[in-house]
């Protein structure tokens, strides 16, 4: 084949690629889809900074952020205003964690999966599948116009969720996660907000001057041989599945990641032995979701912004396939 | 076996393999799975859930049922053809039985569930949020919303979570 063949090809390749994007605009779920990918984009793309209330299961906290994007990737800070003082920061694959209860911050970095400012379109379809698109009503959020977009979920394997965006950036300023009721089981939402310019790098810079850091990390190995979830809820695939470690754990714990593209369930499989004290049971926070419950001598845990039903469903459908 | 649990619960099996099944049942692992089955129809239908010691309280009070002690009727006559077709009623009536246990049992399951909702664990945020970090790093809703999400990693855990 020659050259010019070959370049000829990769134009009508280019061409192939945006046809079943502009289609999709053109329908009104795909004026939802359109809109994801705008408060995709925008949610790593924009400088940004403000003040948010996070609302879950009675309680309010309010938190500041800070977001950077430049020619080295995306720099965050968010600081909890009340309470105990809590901060995170972010630097691109690198987490740091300040939790006053560890005296240490946390350090979690990602590995074998990259943040990508838009959503793909095996993302997007996955998404389709699974939760109906439609753009909602226009509301105005912390003095921004912004469009709603609901995501309402065709199953009960998965919450609900209003997105509320800048109309002219795409930036997320509200966002409320809904049970099967409709009702709103946890929700962030800005009451300030400065969208675009420059941000002061100081504003990055964390307060808390801890010595101790605790770093947890996936590792290069693969998960355990014979682990097994048989049976999770329809619509969720494995996307990932590593080792990783915890600080203070003195073995290495399984961790497998489940997902229909838009919420996620982790799984956590580790020897009972390497636990103190062992639980078994449901607990929930806000979305999050966590299940608890011993396999053979492992313990396993099972938690993710989905409702209690699916985590236990995969947490139940956990076995070791004997040897 | 998880397999032939559905696939009895959505009538798949022949009586052979239902049979052979309904005996491993009695392992308490075995049963123990098959109620959980039976807790997951029960919370995605919304079933309310029976108390939780119904099968306990149940068996408790067929022991305590006293034993009718009827008189004799007198003997009459069946051809063995009768027989054993009482015999094969008998034993329907027996597997009725089993079946209806077993199926009480199942909201036994809900037992599990109201444990699972009583059991509702107290867990120290010091113990779950170095796994919701982990979390968070993989869950695509970082991707769609950006930082904020990360503050279920660090929100204050107050007191029950009992929803």
């Amino acid at each position: 084949m020659s050259r010019c063949a070959m370049g000829k090809m990769r134009h009508v390749l280019l061409v192939l690629m945006f046809v079943p994007g502009i289609a999709l605009a053109e329908s009104a779920a795909g004026d939802g889809s359109a809109w994801l990918q705008k408060i995709a984009s925008a949610a790593h793309l924009i400088n940004y900074s403000g003040t948010f209330v996070y609302r879950h299961d009675g309680y309010m906290e309010t938190s500041r952020i800070f977001h950077v994007s430049d020619a080295n990737g995306e720099h965050e800070r968010l600081e909890v205003l009340d309470g105990p003082p809590r901060e995170i920061i972010r630097d691109n694959d690198e987490v740091i964690c300040y939790m006053p209860e560890h005296k240490a911050v946390i350090v979690e970095r990602r590995k074998a999966h990259k943040s990508f400012p838009a959503l793909l379109p095996v993302q997007l379809s996955s998404i389709n599948e699974n939760y109906a698109i439609r753009l909602g009503s226009m509301e105005r959020v912390a003095g921004y116009d912004c469009q709603n977009v609901m995501l309402e979920p065709r199953d009960v394997f998965r919450y609900g969720h209003r997105l509320c965006a800048d109309s002219a950036s795409g930036l997320l300023l509200k966002a409320s996660t809904l049970n099967e009721k409709n009702e709103v089981v946890d929700q962030f939402f800005f009451t300030q907000a400065s969208i675009g310019g420059n941000i002061d790098p100081e504003r990055l810079k964390s307060k808390y001057a801890v010595k101790h850091q605790l770093s947890q990390q996936a590792m290069d190995a693969p998960v355990d041989p014979g682990w097994l979830v048989k049976s999770p809820p329809p619509g969720f695939m494995k996307i990932m599945a590593l080792k990783r470690s915890f600080p203070g754990k003195k073995f290495p714990t399984n961790h497998l990641v489940f997902s229909d593209q838009l919420a996620a369930v982790s799984v956590f499989i580790e020897p009972l032995a390497g636990i103190l004290k062992p639980v078994s049971g449901l607990s929930s926070q806000g979305a999050i979701n966590v299940y608890t419950r011993p396999v053979g001598e492992y313990q396993v845990t099972v938690l993710g912004e989905v409702p209690a039903v699916t985590v236990m469903q995969i947490g139940n459908s956990v076995s070791l396939l004997a040897k | 076996m998880n397999e032939q649990i559905s696939q009895l619960m959505d009538g798949e099996l022949d009586d052979a393999q239902a049979q052979r099944f309904l005996g491993a049942l009695q392992d308490s692992g075995m049963r123990r799975e098959w109620q959980a089955y039976h807790l997951i129809g029960d919370v995605l239908r919304d079933t309310s859930a029976v108390s939780g010691d119904f099968m306990a309280r149940f068996s408790q009070r067929l022991t305590e049922e006293p034993t009718v002690l009827a008189p004799r009727r007198l003997p009459a006559r069946h051809s063995p053809r009768m027989l054993a077709l009482s015999a094969a009623a008998s034993m329907a009536a027996v597997g009725l039985v089993v079946w209806a246990v077993l199926q009480t049992g199942a909201p036994h399951a809900p037992a599990e569930m109201a444990a699972a909702k009583t059991q509702q664990v107290e867990l120290a945020s010091a113990d779950v949020n170095p796994y919701l970090l982990a979390h968070q790093e993989y869950s695509p809703s970082v991707a769609m919303e950006g930082m904020a999400p990360y503050i279920r990693t660090v929100s204050e855990v107050h007191g029950a979570n009992a929803r």
